[in-house]
């Protein structure tokens, strides 16, 4: 009896996921669009956090986002903020949000958002800054606060302009279609967005022209995108939790729908167990280290950017994108063994999600967490990697795996809250 | 090919006293089974550490590369020779696989709830291996409970020492170790283990009804040469340890195709028979099939 329980549940899960359609249709600041948003509330990556326990980089990036705000004026004034709980901090994940690395989402901050026509569902993210020295990786020295309010001083508006005639004209910018251009054009839609961000300028370049705002505000944004190859990162994310969010709650069903990390802890859901977390440590990445840094300067894994592997792509469909080795580490063949490795711990292999060296299989997709706990094997993911020490950043990135030790004490719950 | 090992257990360490070679008998990418003296040998660089095994340090790449079956195992001073393979022994340490003497009777009350989720999780588990049919649905493990269980619930113990009631298990299922096999390893090491009852089923009948590599992996579990896993199992379970009970199936449920799973619910089913409550079988039971 349980047995078709759990099939027809992780059937209909993982059916529900390949099925949403996720479609950029606005932004705005995350007080007016993210639900439950409010002054003094930091979002951000991973799992419930306390200040106490933070990593360096994710304190550097909620003391930026704070400044950012205007709550304080330096670092010890922020600081104080969070220590005496002034300003709150909360999960990305319990907004309907995603954030690369640290995922910090202030209140002033635009945020993508997407809807899924499928399934009715509405997601978020921020808006990507490129790499290096940037807030998500935990800088915020004066470079980053200037580039944040320069994303919401020209970037935002003439995004809001552009995004406005597109749906207008269309209805949106439909998310998936670019997800699986993107993958048989060499991304992993993780770590590598390269096509991805080049079929998202291609969508929304025409708008942006004639979209009425400033052109040398137009010029500057469209360079800005055009030059981030990570450009169409954080729209990617909102459309995976989009994927995922329509596979969650699923009463009896074992997929995993979500994967996050924030810097101390790593952390899943599962569909049939809600919104509880079941964490563990977040381990170091293997990685590939900018000039000048090591394993030594690396922090524990970090973001909400997993949400990809979580809905079928990323480190899952690493078999896609060679070329992404060169930027993660490893060789081509581990790439598409990570791949092929990911197919014995998933449901089923995605619909519209293909991998032309693999014959146009369908990527792995549905983690469930009795196949992790059967071979051992847990989900591999591509990551960018953040120094240990607030304010540096970027460092280099790599490859992870997720710990196990989270999927057992899913599996016991699981037992607990199910058993005849 | 140039390897090393990190360990030789006990009894491989006995084994490669007796005599100077060994044959070939089965080759996987991680594994490889050997005859020697009628006993088993395996090397192999998986975990968990056994007495039988001799654990390999570094493989490059599957051994089914270098070694055939019907390869000649040669020692020589502190080095295995074995197809295109040397296997340097030199800096292995020895595996003694430290049972611990269990004494007084398992503290089993404490471990209902964990016993009945454990059943459960190995169910979900189940479903997820490729056996067409589970262990816990053929005719011959039902007919198990009803012949050696059942009994055992009332108190009368002379049905376990009944050879004939094993013999249907024997062999049954597919793979390299049947699924029926695994299921007595479990059963028989637990009884033999945390019992004053000593059960050993002749190694020539198990020869008789089941594969070659199969009846010796089965006759060293009776007498308790087992892996890691499965001897921290049973020393949770003695001690009355839910966590690590649960810990431990999940860890021996990795193990081959559906082989850990199967040799979990014999554990189980044997603690659940053990604790002379029939309640507590009938839930296993009924969690798993």
């Amino acid at each position: 009896m349980v047995r078709e329980e759990v099939e027809k549940a992780n059937g209909e899960a993982v059916e529900r996921m390949m099925e949403s359609d996720p479609v950029w249709v606005g932004i705005g600041p995350a007080r007016d669009k993210v639900p439950g948003m409010r002054d003094y509330v930091l979002l951000h990556a991973g799992p419930p956090l306390e200040w106490e326990r933070a990593s360096g980089p994710m304190r550097g990036a909620v003391i930026g986002a704070i400044i950012y705000e205007g709550w304080a004026a330096t670092q010890e004034e922020a600081e104080k903020l969070v220590k005496n709980g002034h300003v709150r901090l909360e999960p990305t994940h319990h907004h309907n949000a995603v954030g690369p690395m640290c995922g910090i989402i202030s209140p002033s901050m635009p945020v993508y958002e997407v809807h899924d026509r499928r399934w009715g569902n509405k997601t978020y993210s921020n808006l990507n800054e490129g790499i290096g020295k940037v807030l998500r990786y935990g800088a915020y020295d004066r470079e980053v606060l200037d580039r944040l309010r320069w994303m919401s001083d020209v970037l935002y508006p003439v995004l809001d302009a552009t995004i406005r005639e597109v749906v207008s004209d269309r209805g949106g910018v439909a998310l998936k279609p670019i997800i699986a251009q993107a993958l048989q054009m060499g991304d992993d839609c993780h770590n590598r967005y390269v096509a991805a961000t080049s079929l998202l300028l291609r969508e929304i370049t025409p708008y942006m022209m004639r979209c009425g705002v400033d052109t040398n505000m137009v010029r500057e944004a469209y360079s800005f995108m055009n030059a981030n190859n990570f450009t169409a990162l954080n729209l990617g994310m909102a459309a995976a939790k989009a994927m995922t969010l329509a596979a969650h709650n699923i009463e009896h069903s074992t997929i995993v729908t979500v994967m996050s990390r924030n810097g101390t802890d790593t952390g899943i859901w599962v569909s049939g167990l809600g919104d509880r977390w079941f964490t563990a440590p977040a381990p170091i990445p293997r990685g590939v280290w900018f000039p000048g840094f090591s394993d030594d300067d690396a922090n524990p894994d970090l973001g909400d950017s997993a949400i990809t592997e979580t809905a079928g792509f990323g480190g899952f469909a690493m078999a896609a994108a060679p070329a992404i080795v060169s930027w993660v580490g490893g060789s081509v063949k581990l790439a598409i063994e990570t791949t092929q490795k990911m197919y014995e711990i998933t449901y089923t292999k995605h619909k519209y999600f293909q991998i032309p060296y693999l014959n146009f299989q369908g990527t792995p997709t549905g983690v469930d967490i009795r196949k992790v706990l059967k071979t051992g094997i847990t989900p591999t993911i591509n990551t960018g990697v953040a120094h240990k020490q607030a304010g540096v950043g970027q460092i280099g990135a790599g490859i992870v795996s997720f710990p196990i030790e989270m999927f057992r004490d899913a599996l016991r719950s699981y037992a607990e809250k199910y058993h005849l | 090919m140039k390897l090393a090992a990190s360990y030789v257990g006990s009894l491989a360490l006995k084994n490669l006293r007796n005599g100077k070679t060994g044959t070939v008998k089965h080759v996987f990418t991680n594994t490889i089974y050997i005859e020697k003296d009628r006993e088993l040998l395996v090397l192999t660089r998986k975990s968990p550490r056994a007495p039988i095994n001799i654990g390999l340090r570094e493989l490059p790449a599957s051994l089914k590369a270098w070694v055939n079956v019907g390869d000649v195992l040669r020692r020589m001073d502190d080095k295995l020779f074995l197809g295109d393979v040397e296997i340097d022994l030199s800096r292995a340490y020895v595996y003694e696989l430290s049972f611990p003497s269990f004494s007084g009777e398992p503290r089993l009350a404490s471990l209902e709830d964990y016993i009945t989720n454990a059943a459960f999780m190995l169910s979900l588990l189940y479903e997820t291996s490729p056996s067409p049919i589970p262990l816990p649905e053929t005719r011959e493990f039902k007919l198990f409970i009803q012949n050696v269980i059942a009994p055992l619930l009332r108190g009368n113990t002379q049905a376990i020492h009944d050879w004939n009631n094993y013999t249907p298990l024997l062999g049954l299922g597919g793979g390299f170790t049947p699924s029926g096999d695994d299921f007595l390893a479990g059963f028989l090491t637990t009884i033999n283990m945390l019992t004053e009852h000593k059960i050993t089923i002749d190694r020539d009948k198990l020869l008789r009804h089941t594969s070659w590599a199969s009846a010796l992996l089965l006759d060293y579990a009776q007498r308790g040469f087992v892996d890691e896993t499965l001897a921290n199992l049973l020393l949770s379970i003695h001690n009355g340890d839910g966590e690590g009970l649960i810990t431990h199936v999940l860890a021996l449920a990795r193990r081959g195709h559906s082989s850990g799973i199967d040799a979990s619910l014999g554990v189980l089913i044997a603690t659940a028979a053990l604790s002379r409550r029939d309640y507590l079988v009938e839930r296993v039971l009924r969690q798993i099939t």
